[in-house]
């Protein structure tokens, strides 16, 4: 079980009236590493793997769910506080929250992906040209049609969507998309797995399609790029939205204000792909961070 | 008589026999060598394709690409002649692709699992904090998508080297018949020294010592020869030893022979001696008796009938007289006459006065009869007195002796001796003279020197006639001694 979690006083932030209560889901050192980096905006903070524990101190609080488990858990307890989920994807909070409770005012969200604009903004001045964007979607994605629709349009993209069925054979379904000059991965558990990843990367790789994706464990599996959002991207923002939450408003959930690239250049060699150091520079930064 | 091979036959044997032994081995050694390679080669093949197989296909069983994968075995199939067939399966074990033959024949199948190849990347797909994952992503094994298996055919593999299996076995069968061709040569050096040593064997084994073996040979086999040419020397000189001690033992078994055959001549002569002996002893007694007892009785019967016919009327006393003294002097006539024969039937001197005394008195008798030749006896103090068959002996002996020292030594001294051996265990009585000697035959071999030895031999003792040391002969018995054999105390007289 997570431990005590110390609460030294800063000064920074030492006027928020609600307290912070860190809700972890695992004892992970990347658990760790976001606690230490929530820390680092909300000195005040309290942390801990029980919702019991948590819920019994006193005082007006607000509850940062750090991943899905921890999310899950904050649901199901039931409490009347403001909850932020951090670290967890867009797909999986809709899964996780439902559409009545993500309705309610008190819980919200920073989804984990950056937004579909930030990443076609990326795939954008990756290829600096009107190139064709295929994109797979399942029935849980397949809302963010018309935002990658419009945005697509602004920055001059052709877009084009497969629909395909949860679970199936993505490479077979790959065959629908040859005709794109680029593949756009969104998060969404039907489609993107372990077990079919690598093939997915290979069946790309062949047709000499790059994917543009969402993480960056996935550009170094072997993605081209991705747009994504740092952990000390997160923690800026998580501490921005408690500050709204103690100033008594609480907004909808939404995808990272912060955004960086990653570039993975063996595999933009391979397809004879030159990504500028402009192109890495893309992104917004918080405050005080590179 | 020989039994088995001949030594030529064994030594080709030995010669010849290795090398086609080798030849076999090494020929066996080199085929199953070659088909364990070959086995082996296709084993390794065989995975080693299964295994690139399975995983060269795995995305063409993905892709659903059967067009491609087709293809890829069909150019598989051509590389390798030993790839009897390729079969790409799905998880059910059904065909997807394939290419040669599907049935075995004799072909040996490897078959490997085809399975995905999972990345864990930060996919956002588990419950873990979305985002914040490492940065490395771990690959792993996947679920199970088919089956890889390839028919290897050692078939072709063994085509293509037995042709080198040809050659390998003709040069270990070159190399097989110079080996024996070296060993013939080797067994002729060989032959020929065993077949000598074999017959100078025969010739030993036949009684032909005197062999001849030329030492020509080297090392062991020289050693042989010389081995066999001694041990026949050695056998020749034993032989001729063992024969002179047959010869000499048969000579020895031919005196025993004699003796006993001269043994029984003498019995034979004793025993005419003694009954002619016995037949003269009863005639003169038979003379001794009728001329002087019966002469004498006679005479007293006159005498007393002359006193008796005077009819009634009594003789005259000088007449009675004279009559009573003719008888008396008569009866004593035949009182020693009677005696006389007593005395030469046993000596009474020996039952009255003992051995020692009795050979005192004979001694003396022969001394006062015999003036030109001088008669001694010398008796130990601790000879004892004899029983009486031993005496009897010893005074017969004794008396025999003497006799021939009178008859024939022409001595001047005789002497008798009773002694003891320093043991106690034997008597000694010798007789000695200083005559003669013994000149011819008759000394050991008469009828009274025969009688001694029969009359040693049945008390159990010994004689022996040897020449005297000063000239003369000495006479020695000897008889065995028990000291409780002793008659009796003091000089070993009986009362008369």
């Amino acid at each position: 079980m997570l431990g005590a979690i110390a609460t030294p006083l800063s000064p920074t932030l030492a006027l928020a009236a609600s307290e912070v209560r860190v809700l972890t889901g695992d004892n992970s050192s990347a658990t760790q590493r976001a606690v230490e980096a929530l820390r680092t905006r909300l000195p005040r903070l309290m942390a801990g793997s029980e919702i019991e524990a948590l819920s019994r101190r006193t005082g007006p609080a607000v509850y940062l769910a750090i991943g899905p488990a921890a999310l899950r858990a904050l649901v199901a307890g039931g409490l009347r506080a403001p909850v932020v989920s951090l670290f967890t994807s867009s797909q999986a909070f809709h899964q996780i929250v439902g559409s009545a409770l993500a309705a309610s005012s008190r819980i919200t969200a920073i989804y984990a992906e950056a937004s579909p604009e930030h990443q076609l903004r990326l795939l954008s001045s990756i290829f600096q040209r009107r190139v064709s964007v295929g994109v797979l979607l399942t029935a849980e994605t397949a809302h963010l049609e018309p935002l990658l629709t419009q945005v697509a349009r602004e920055l001059d993209l052709e877009i084009q969507f497969h629909q395909v069925r949860a679970n199936t054979n993505i490479v077979r379904e790959l065959n629908r998309l040859t005709a794109a000059d680029v593949l756009l991965a969104v998060p969404d558990t039907g489609i993107f797995s372990p077990d079919n990843f690598r093939d997915i990367l290979e069946s790309t790789y062949r047709r000499g399609q790059p994917v543009v994706c969402y993480s960056q464990g996935m550009v170094t599996a072997g993605c081209l790029a991705a747009a994504y959002a740092s952990v000390e991207d997160i923690a800026a923002q998580a501490a921005e939205t408690v500050a709204e939450v103690d100033a008594g408003h609480v907004p909808p959930p939404r995808y990272p204000a912060y955004w960086r690239v990653a570039v993975n250049d063996s595999v933009a060699r391979s397809l004879n792909i030159v990504i500028g150091e402009d192109v890495r520079r893309l992104g917004e930064r918080p405050t005080g961070t590179r | 008589m020989r039994r088995g091979p001949s030594i030529t036959a064994l030594l080709i044997g030995i010669a010849t026999l290795p090398a086609f032994v080798m030849f076999l081995v090494v020929s066996a050694s080199i085929y199953a060598t070659r088909v364990g390679e070959v086995r082996a080669d296709i084993d390794e093949r065989g995975r080693l394709l299964a295994a690139v197989l399975a995983d060269g296909s795995r995305y063409g069983i993905v892709s659903g690409n059967v067009p491609a994968l087709q293809e890829t075995l069909r150019g598989l199939m051509t590389t390798d002649a030993s790839i009897a067939g390729i079969e790409i399966l799905d998880v059910q074990r059904r065909p997807i692709a394939s290419a040669g033959t599907a049935a075995n024949g004799g072909a040996l199948v490897f078959e490997r699992p085809i399975k995905g190849l999972a990345i864990d990347a930060d996919l956002f797909d588990s419950s873990a904090p979305h985002g914040i994952g490492d940065e490395r992503p771990k690959f792993r094994e996947g679920p199970l998508i088919g089956y890889s298996r390839v028919r290897m055919s050692p078939e072709p593999l063994m085509k293509a080297r037995r042709t080198g299996l040809l050659i390998a076995g003709l040069i270990v069968l070159v190399a097989a018949v110079l080996s024996a061709t070296l060993g013939l040569w080797l067994t002729q050096r060989v032959r020929r020294p065993l077949g000598d040593v074999m017959s100078a064997l025969r010739s030993i084994q036949q009684g032909d010592y005197a062999v001849q073996l030329p030492r020509d040979g080297q090392g062991e086999l020289g050693e042989l020869q010389g081995a066999i040419v001694d041990m026949a020397r050695e056998l020749a000189a034993a032989r001729q030893e063992l024969e002179a001690k047959v010869a000499e033992r048969t000579a020895q078994l031919e005196e025993a022979v004699q003796a006993v055959r001269a043994a029984d001549d003498e019995k034979r002569r004793l025993i005419v001696h003694v009954n002619a002996l016995m037949e003269d002893e009863r005639r003169r007694i038979a003379a001794e008796i009728h001329d002087q007892l019966n002469a004498s009785l006679l005479a007293v019967r006159l005498t007393a009938a002359s006193l008796r016919s005077r009819d009634g009327a009594s003789p005259p006393a000088e007449e009675v007289d004279e009559a009573a003294e003719r008888i008396d002097k008569t009866v004593e006539a035949v009182y020693v006459s009677a005696r006389r024969i007593v005395k030469m039937l046993r000596p009474e001197v020996l039952d009255t006065l003992g051995l020692r005394k009795a050979l005192d008195e004979m001694v003396r008798q022969y001394d006062e009869m015999h003036p030109t030749c001088r008669f001694r006896l010398l008796c130990a103090p601790d000879f004892p007195q004899l029983p009486d068959p031993l005496a009897i002996t010893v005074y017969r002996i004794v008396q025999e002796a003497l006799s021939n020292v009178v008859k024939h030594a022409q001595a001047t001294d005789a002497v008798v001796s009773l002694s003891m051996e320093e043991d106690g265990r034997r008597l000694v009585v010798a007789v000695s003279d200083n005559g003669r000697g013994m000149g011819g035959g008759s000394a050991t071999s008469g009828i009274g020197v025969i009688g001694m030895r029969e009359r040693t031999r049945a008390a159990g003792g010994t004689l022996e006639i040897t020449p005297n040391a000063s000239g003369g002969t000495v006479v020695e018995v000897r008889f065995p001694w028990n000291p409780g054999d002793a008659a009796g105390e003091g000089d070993g007289s009986t009362p008369a």
